[in-house]
């Protein structure tokens, strides 16, 4: 754990930058600006898109960057690790301590919404288990369609709050699929199953806004990672974990790409402040991006399996083994990582009838879905849909996790561009 | 006598004036099929108002050549004199007043169409009985498509004294209705919340608009219309063929039965 990223509560607000992870309300999120060569950039991507067809899709780099190589999952497991949702979690901590530590609350629930590949499932399981509070999970398909109240029986009762991560599996958009969520909700605002945090999805929460207007001002949401905060989480996981002297080079312009490597520094290269403005702010796509951007020379590409006789002794020797952990941080700090200049999204199929756009609008409503639901909530056909779904998945913009079909973080901003511009109902990020 | 003031009235058309002639006209013409490509090729990458937009300018862009074109072209034919003016217009009009008065009279009704835009390409328009999507204004007749994709042309001259009925005037989307017809002993408040959340569970559903649903008891029946709005317009018949399916579903499951044909009484009124 990044121990700057944790928001401090000792010092006051003002006298320092904003935190890196911190909780805003709704109403106080602030998409990152898209300035200057940054806005032209973004409004040019989003233009070419309209006439791109996905199966002629530029898939190869340019020029410039024709003899670089993507890296292996090692390196980019070493290089860009996961997000580590702990600090998001002391981050809600902290925006939570007030209402968690009164005894009387003015809400009996407070709601936390995350937009798709931001962890808010991740985040609150965390924080349920910071505080040892019992986490409520969310009923079966046969018990939404069936309105089946025996889910709340195992509700837990007494003063101790409960957490409830992931609201947007509590519904389903069916006739039959509203019912139970609309209950929930009237029995939960009103403090009839006492106190507790509910997580939900973005794009659920606005349909749900349609399904059971929820009168919360205060709901929280992660801010955005705008370009300096950007900047801060990559540069901190750098400057830390692998010695400071790594560095990142736009592959077209070669100009070195600064990122902050602390609090109080500044920097914001243009290429970091365009991922943000491409991800809106949402760190589990701009994560995603930024692995996707990174590039090597092909001599720089170590091997993936360790020599035999290499092997041998670390099988043999823990020693070793840390000997070769440090020689391959020095590795990494010796070495440039090239960073490519386009981003290549996922492209959506040259057919973008709209079968393939009910699909991808019901995955991000629900926050992903079994194959087995869809044609319960779709006019199409099964055999139609798991058609979409295999096209879909060979080109990368929905993958399967969980038994869940749901959208990719490389093709979430491609998808919600492509359902805005159809006019579809969006999340409010 | 009357050779003399022929060519007065007209000009003496050299090989010079007649290329410039053929120019002027090859150009608009080119200009009139690129605009009737382009835009609604243009628009049909867009959705929503940007879409409609677009395909209402198309008429509105030939109009603007066709003016030009006539601006250029007349001084290169006629002497562009007061009484020569008089003279040209008056025999043109008492040409078009009595040998192709509708021709005539549609021409000027599709100008003030482009006008007044009582309908726009992409509109959902009913004239006369025939309901379809407005596909092409063109300067004598406007080009609808039918649900069963059978196109209609009707003369502009339908303006001057037909009502038009526009679904959408120039947005995106349309109101639509499903209709149900239930047996009259059942709970309606909970019918009606049923029919609610069929719309609200559709797919298609635009969120913007209203969802409504109106009860009417009849003497053989309870009549239900649902109404909602779809993303688009051309999704409207998908869209009650949605709601109908979905809806008649959630109400067989709610124990409601259907009404499965009107009573004589009925039949005779």
């Amino acid at each position: 754990m990044i121990m700057d990223q944790e928001p401090s509560a000792q010092q006051p607000a003002g006298a320092l930058p904003p935190a890196l992870w911190e909780f805003v309300r709704l109403a106080d999120y602030r998409l990152p600006n898209s300035v200057g060569a940054s806005a032209a950039l973004e409004k040019w991507t989003s233009f070419k898109r309209l006439f791109r067809y996905g199966d002629e899709e530029e898939q190869a780099p340019v020029k410039a960057e024709a003899e670089l190589r993507m890296l292996s999952d090692s390196r980019l497991q070493a290089l860009v690790q996961p997000i580590d949702w702990h600090c998001a979690a002391a981050a809600l901590d902290l925006a939570l301590a007030d209402w968690l530590h009164t005894s009387k609350p003015d809400r009996p629930v407070r709601f936390v919404v995350g937009q798709p590949h931001c962890g808010h499932p991740e985040i609150l399981a965390h924080w349920a288990a910071r505080h040892r509070l019992h986490r409520v999970a969310a009923p079966s398909v046969e018990q939404i369609l069936g309105g089946d109240e025996r889910w709340r029986e195992d509700w837990p009762s007494g003063d101790r709050p409960w957490v409830l991560p992931n609201l947007e599996h509590c519904y389903l958009r069916h006739a039959d699929g509203l019912g139970l969520v609309r209950r929930l909700l009237a029995q939960a605002v009103s403090g009839a199953l006492g106190r507790g945090v509910i997580g939900c999805d973005s794009w659920a929460w606005v349909y749900l806004q349609e399904v059971w207007p929820l009168p919360q001002p205060d709901a929280l949401t992660l801010q955005a990672f705008d370009g300096a905060r950007l900047s801060r989480y990559l540069g901190n996981r750098v400057s830390r974990e692998k010695g400071g002297c790594l560095r990142f080079c736009n592959a077209v312009t070669g100009k070195e790409i600064q990122l902050a490597c602390g609090p109080d520094d500044s920097k914001v290269s243009p290429e970091v402040n365009q991922l943000a403005v491409h991800s809106r702010g949402n760190i589990g796509v701009a994560w995603t991006a930024w692995r996707a951007l990174l590039r090597s020379l092909p001599e720089q590409e170590r091997p993936a399996e360790p020599k035999p006789e290499s092997k041998k002794h670390e099988q043999s020797d823990e020693a070793e083994r840390a000997a070769q952990g440090a020689q391959a941080d020095d590795d990494f700090a010796a070495e440039t990582v090239w960073v490519s200049a386009s981003l290549q999204e996922p492209p959506l199929p040259a057919e973008k009838g709209e079968g393939m756009a009910f699909i991808l609008h019901a995955l991000l409503l629900h926050n992903g879905l079994p194959v087995s639901v869809l044609p319960e909530l779709l006019p199409q056909p099964e055999h139609r849909i798991a058609s979409h779904l295999l096209q879909l998945q060979a080109l990368g913009v929905v993958d399967l996790a969980g038994g869940r079909w749901q959208i990719s973080a490389s093709a979430y901003s491609v998808v919600r561009e492509f359902l805005r511009r159809r006019g579809f109902l969006r999340d409010e990020f | 006598m009357e050779t003399p003031q022929l060519a007065r009235l007209f000009n003496t058309l050299d090989i010079g004036t007649l290329l410039e002639l053929l120019l002027i006209l090859a150009l608009a013409t080119l200009l009139i099929v690129v605009a009737q490509k382009l835009l609604p090729w243009l628009a049909d990458q867009l959705h929503g108002v940007r879409r409609l937009y677009l395909l209402a300018m198309v008429p509105l862009l030939r109009l603007g050549i066709l003016v030009a074109a006539f601006l250029l072209v007349v001084p290169l034919i006629i002497e562009p004199s007061f009484q020569n003016m008089v003279a040209l217009l008056g025999t043109v009009g008492l040409a078009l007043g009595f040998a192709m008065k509708d021709y005539a009279s549609s021409l000027i009704a599709g100008v003030v169409v482009v006008g007044e835009m009582p309908y726009r390409n992409g509109d959902w328009i009913e004239i006369n009985g025939i309901y379809g999507e407005v596909k092409h204004i063109g300067m004598r007749t406007v080009k609808i498509v039918t649900p069963d994709d059978t196109q209609v042309s009707i003369p502009h001259l339908r303006v001057w004294n037909d009502p038009i009925f526009n679904a959408n005037c120039g947005l995106p989307q349309l109101q639509c209705v499903a209709d149900f017809y239930l047996h009259p002993a059942h709970d309606a408040a909970a019918a009606k919340l049923v029919l609610q959340d069929v719309a609200l569970t559709s797919p298609y559903l635009f969120f913007d608009g209203a969802i409504m649903v109106s009860v009417h008891e009849k003497p053989w029946a309870t009549h239900y219309r649902l109404k909602a709005y779809p993303i688009d317009a051309r999704q409207q018949f998908r869209f009650i063929s949605d709601l109908t399916v979905r809806g008649k579903a959630a109400l067989l499951r709610l124990g409601v039965s259907f009404v499965t044909a009107p009573v004589a009484a009925e039949i005779s009124r």
